[in-house]
């Protein structure tokens, strides 16, 4: 039992390791999602802002 | 005396896995920590609102941004993913768990069944073991006692004294009665310890007559091999008939020195002439906690090679109704209600099962049955028992559960409860696993310092979760 108890044990930590290591890939993905969406957001707020320049002028 | 302890025809190769286990070690609890907080801190994606509020667009021009197909695809996919990796989460840690809990394998149902009789332990093995043959040619069983005298003379001072010094008690753990069966049985049980491959366990407790007359003041069951099987051993050791079970029950097993070598694929050289404290599993403590939400009062003992771990589960744990429900869903997930029982509940749960008298109602209620009636003969053949004995034991159960609404119903339904309470199950798992382990890898070489620092901490930690323990070392020397 102490010897199958700390395999099934191994197993879990294996397992939660490999979650921990998604997790991470998933936040790497948002945050690039995140800076490209943002990125455009910026630029269509510069288009604006040049745009209402230009109106003023 | 290697031969005695490590047999020749096991040696294995120690795989890069073992090694890191062994020299770069990673904690369980560490990751764990680390999860929790990736998940609290994630950078969540953000909405339209958010999007506009940060870059100073408007909201309809930030929501057709996220609209846009480039972003959508994605926005949808990585949704998708999250979902799939959250469900896959609480699936796959309920699979892995359950296993680590105990119970999780059927196999318990055909566990090895042993002699039902009361008998005084011999401090001596008979050469009836397997392990005897299994490890080396047929010896006499004068032969056996020799070796055996002459390897815990090696190993020990004096074999087990109730006068040590105790080591850590947790200051809820009650003191246990002494009997002189209990020195006899725990010094057979130090000396498999050093010898058998595979756990050994007795119950004892006090005899009760039902007529106020007390033949013999303690019981002890005869000694009985748990196996490899990694479940419960409930259904393995048949209790003595005239325990008296509202008095305590004790639980002694071993943890044998080769368990930790074969854990760890240790080549000879390494537990040669060493001893190690190996503390109670997490199947231990769970198998401890269903047996007190069952209203049983019972102290476990674990034997190692230095010493005796006892210890009592609180049946009011929060901690300890989450590991007795989830330890037993796996059974439940995929087999129907008559296969679960058969499966769960084979020859060897029948007995305790008899003994306890307590899952005969619950049996009923899962049956669904419209009657009283048909609900008694329902189980008096299932179980093979008379119908006049299922109607005793159901009205002592509804007595109980009438005093007592938290004894555990079976099955446990997987619910949305059963994922949350996952987290207080695996964070529990995890961090007494690395304290356990830690005793493992060096408790042998460490110092009597450090051994008492750990044993304080384990002590303390499981206390907090409403497990209460204790460790006697023997005297050494």
């Amino acid at each position: 039992m102490l010897e199958e108890s700390l395999k099934n044990f191994e197993n879990l930590k294996s397992l939660l390791m490999q979650y921990s290591l998604d997790l991470d890939m998933l936040t790497e993905q948002e945050k690039i999602l995140w800076q490209d969406i943002v990125h455009v957001a910026e630029e269509e707020r510069m288009r604006e802002l040049e745009m209402t320049i230009e109106q003023i002028a | 005396m290697n031969e005695q302890l490590i047999p020749k025809n096991e040696k294995l190769p120690v795989t890069p896995s073992q090694e890191s286990i062994k020299d770069e070690y990673i904690s369980g609890g560490e990751i764990w920590d680390s999860i929790k907080e990736k998940e609290g801190s994630r950078d969540q994606l953000k909405d339209a609102e958010e999007l506009a509020e940060r870059t100073g667009i408007s909201s309809e021009k930030a929501q057709a941004i996220l609209e846009r197909p480039e972003f959508q695809g994605r926005l949808d996919a990585l949704k998708k993913k999250k979902a799939e990796l959250e469900k896959g989460f609480h699936r796959n840690v309920l699979r892995a768990l359950v296993p680590v809990l105990g119970f999780g394998s059927p196999e318990v149902a055909n566990a090895q069944q042993v002699s039902t009789d009361v008998v005084a332990v011999e401090p001596v093995a008979t050469s009836e073991n397997e392990d005897d043959e299994e490890f080396g040619e047929e010896k006499s069983e004068e032969e056996i006692v020799e070796e055996r005298r002459i390897l815990a003379e090696k190993l020990y001072g004096e074999l087990f004294d109730i006068q040590s010094p105790l080591a850590y008690r947790s200051e809820k753990l009650p003191q246990a009665k002494w009997f002189p069966e209990d020195v006899t049985l725990l010094k057979s049980l130090q000396l498999d310890v050093l010898e058998k491959t595979e756990e050994q366990m007795v119950i004892s407790g006090q005899g009760n007559f039902g007529d106020g007359t007390v033949e013999n003041p303690y019981y002890v069951s005869e000694k009985g091999s748990l196996g490899k099987s990694g479940g419960s051993a409930l259904g393995v050791i048949k209790m003595p008939e005239n325990i008296d079970m509202d008095q305590e029950i004790r639980r002694s097993h071993t943890h044998p020195l080769r368990a930790r070598r074969e854990y760890l694929k240790l080549p000879e050289s390494e537990t040669e002439d060493k001893l190690y404290i190996l503390p109670p599993s997490i199947v231990d403590i769970t198998t401890c906690f269903q047996s007190a939400s069952l209203g049983v009062d019972i102290r476990e003992r674990v034997i190692d090679s230095k010493g005796m771990w006892e210890f009592k589960c609180s049946k009011d744990s929060s901690l300890g109704k989450k590991l007795a429900q989830l330890s037993l869903k796996s059974l439940t997930e995929n087999n129907t209600e008559t296969e679960y029982f058969n499966s769960r509940l084979g020859t060897g749960q029948q007995n305790l099962m008899e003994v306890y008298g307590i899952r005969q109602e619950q049996l009923a209620d899962d049956f669904s049955a419209p009657d009283e009636q048909k609900a008694i003969a329902a189980i008096a053949e299932q179980w093979g028992m008379s119908p006049e004995s299922v109607k005793k034991s159901m009205e002592a159960l509804a007595e109980k559960r009438a005093s007592d609404e938290s004894v555990l119903r079976y099955p446990p339904r997987p619910s949305e409860e059963v994922a949350r309470d996952l987290d207080e199950v695996v964070n529990f798992v995890l961090k007494y696993g690395d304290k356990q382990l830690a005793f493992l890898r060096n408790s042998a070489d460490a110092s009597p310092e450090e051994n008492q620092k750990r044993i304080r901490d384990i002590v303390d930690f499981a206390s907090q979760q409403g497990l209460e323990m204790s460790y006697t070392p023997f005297q050494e020397k």
